[in-house]
């Protein structure tokens, strides 16, 4: 595992915002979509440039918005491999505020967590990565899993609409 | 010969089928505009680090090349599970001589990924075939 922020540049982001968008019309019911065809192919094109690390970091982000549409991972760790320790090493992260160790462990962990928890969570850490749009998608996610414990979720979502009015 | 690896369909016999697509054995040539190398005016095959991509795993494959059913949670897995994974050589992922007229190189960026090319100046036709070639040592391996 690597925990190390890969370079932020404009490929890193260029990627980052197809994958978001791709990820949009498949929520929509458009993945079979004109649009949806030709943001695969600019996907595969926005990978060739990356670095390793960078490749690591956007198929995490990958995996994380495949939950959002389809659940657990197939080939997710299963909740009985999950120990109390990996539990604690990612409140650890938190309070260490590592967010890309946080978003690593939670992907391990993800199957023993309440998953309205895990949405929240995973959007507090790309915040804190300043990627407030794909923070907005977990937020809402985490709205959608669990409305009456959304409100921080909200309060969350109202923060990034006033750092970053773009992400709304 | 280097282990690599490549996500492409399967046919009935259980091997790869050989296609000249992003989803088979073989390579996409002009005019698609995909294509995954660059012919000269004569119809060979230029030889300008361009080819077809392979990996030293499956797992540093393109994510939307990845069969959907293999996402682990960190692979960010979004492909047709039409696809599936295959591995040929056991060596180090390094470049050299790959198969009878081909060769592994690496990818500018990403090491972990490369591409199957001419040894030499040939064909795209001899080029194809010589990819097709390989069909049989090709072993389906997702773990």
């Amino acid at each position: 595992m690597s925990h190390d922020a890969p370079v932020i540049n404009e490929a890193y982001r260029i990627y980052v915002r197809i994958l978001r968008r791709l990820h949009q019309l498949e929520v929509a019911g458009q993945a079979q979509s004109p649009e949806a065809a030709e943001l695969e192919s600019q996907l595969e094109d926005a990978w060739e440039p990356l670095t390793s690390d960078q490749r690591e970091s956007v198929a995490g982000l990958g995996s994380d918005l495949n939950w959002i549409r389809r659940g657990l991972p197939p080939r997710g760790t299963p909740k009985e491999k999950v120990q109390s320790e990996d539990l604690k090493a990612v409140q650890r992260a938190i309070q260490a505020n590592r967010p890309r160790e946080v978003l690593w462990r939670l992907r391990h962990c993800a199957a023993a967590m309440p998953q309205a928890e895990l949405a929240r969570l995973r959007g507090d850490a790309w915040a804190k990565l300043g990627e407030h749009e794909t923070a907005l998608l977990f937020f809402e996610h985490a709205t959608r899993l669990d409305p009456t414990t959304g409100s921080l979720a909200s309060i969350a979502l109202d923060a990034i609409g006033k750092a970053d009015p773009q992400a709304r | 010969m280097p282990r690599i690896y490549r996500t492409m369909k399967r046919a009935d016999d259980g091997l790869p089928v050989v296609e000249a697509t992003a989803r088979g054995l073989g390579v996409r040539v002009p005019p698609d505009k995909r294509s995954d190398i660059d012919i000269d005016g004569a119809g060979n095959v230029i030889l300008n680090g361009r080819g077809m991509s392979v990996a030293e795993h499956w797992r540093h494959i393109f994510p939307g090349m990845i069969p959907a059913r293999l996402d682990d949670g960190h692979n960010g897995a979004r492909g047709s599970n039409e696809l599936h994974c295959w591995r040929m050589g056991e060596g180090p992922f390094v470049v050299g001589p790959l198969a009878d007229k081909l060769e592994l190189i690496m990818k500018e960026y990403a090491r972990k990924s490369g591409l199957v090319v001419p040894s030499g100046p040939m064909p795209v036709q001899a080029f194809q075939d010589a990819l097709a070639a390989t069909r049989g040592q090709w072993i389906e391996d997702e773990s």
